[in-house]
């Protein structure tokens, strides 16, 4: 896979995502995979992957993410993102404002065969929480 | 392959440097003013960073002040051109005020994730994503989620 190709998976996978096509999804994770995300308590499979986007589209049914750069060397790829979403179910235990939220992040992938073998993902969970009022912006 | 170092390893080579001696080296004038360009921009800035190295020098300094004993570690690093992406995880003992919380003693262990741009051998501009939310509950400032 040379760097073209890593960042043409990773835009593939974000956007089976967007069009919420589980099965295609799937295709873009080897066997094996294994995600390392902000809060979860540790290391997470396919369904546990699947459980922590699960947890995004209920909050935000609406979400998408898009893809604002991209790096690649070797076997891994990083890009950095910003999700929006219209906050329309409970999230982190913050019942439903009804707001629209815009939340930065940045990924890592390392890709094995053509598809992601693992996963880092920060997002920016403070500025998220203030944008739902959940905890008051800085004066 | 020629042989000679690419673009990437400099742009890699800038950021240890940066880590090492701005950072853990706490080198807030000669280091700085050599890695840093003036007209710096944080995209993502903390809460009061204004655009330029002046301003990143005081929210170092303030992290210096609310943790004497940080650490930086870089874990992983991805280069392209003039961007260079790491992932990294500080450590520090609260022993000052920091955001407004004073000293708690508590030790921390924050990620953060940054992509800067470089320019003639200094960094021009910077993206950092750091686990906030995580430090304030490492500082008993915001309550830890309810576990499901």
């Amino acid at each position: 896979m040379s760097a073209e190709e890593n960042k043409q998976l990773n835009r593939d996978w974000i956007q089976k995502f967007n069009e919420r096509d589980w099965e295609a999804e799937a295709t873009c994770r080897t066997a094996d995979f294994t995600a390392h995300m902000q809060g979860a308590p540790g290391p997470l499979d396919g369904d546990g992957w699947v459980g922590y986007l699960g947890m995004f589209v209920a909050g935000f049914p609406d979400v998408q993410i898009a893809v604002d750069a991209e790096l690649s060397e070797g076997n891994v790829v990083c890009s950095r993102w910003t999700i929006t979403g219209t906050h329309q179910g409970e999230f982190l235990g913050v019942p439903a404002t009804g707001r629209q939220v815009s939340i930065v992040g940045i990924d890592i992938s390392r890709v094995v065969d053509g598809k992601v073998a693992e996963h880092w993902a920060q997002f920016d969970g403070l500025g998220t929480m203030m944008q739902l009022g959940a905890i008051p912006a800085p004066a | 392959m020629t042989g000679t170092a690419t673009r990437a390893d400099d742009v890699r080579a800038l950021l240890h440097r940066f880590i090492d001696e701005v950072v853990n080296g706490r080198d807030l004038d000669r280091a700085l003013t050599e890695l840093v360009a003036d007209d710096f921009v944080e995209q993502i800035p903390f809460p009061g960073q204004g655009p330029g190295r002046a301003e990143l020098a005081g929210v170092l300094a303030g992290m210096f002040a609310g943790f004497p004993d940080l650490r930086w570690t870089v874990r992983d690093t991805l280069a392209e051109d003039d961007r260079v992406m790491a992932y990294s995880t500080w450590t520090g003992t609260h022993r000052g005020d920091f955001l407004g919380i004073p000293a708690t003693g508590n030790q921390v262990s924050v990620d953060a994730w940054t992509v800067d741009r470089h320019r003639n051998g200094q960094m021009t501009e910077s993206r950092i994503i750091m686990d906030v939310a995580g430090l304030l509950m490492q500082l008993g400032a915001m309550p830890a989620p309810a576990a499901n």
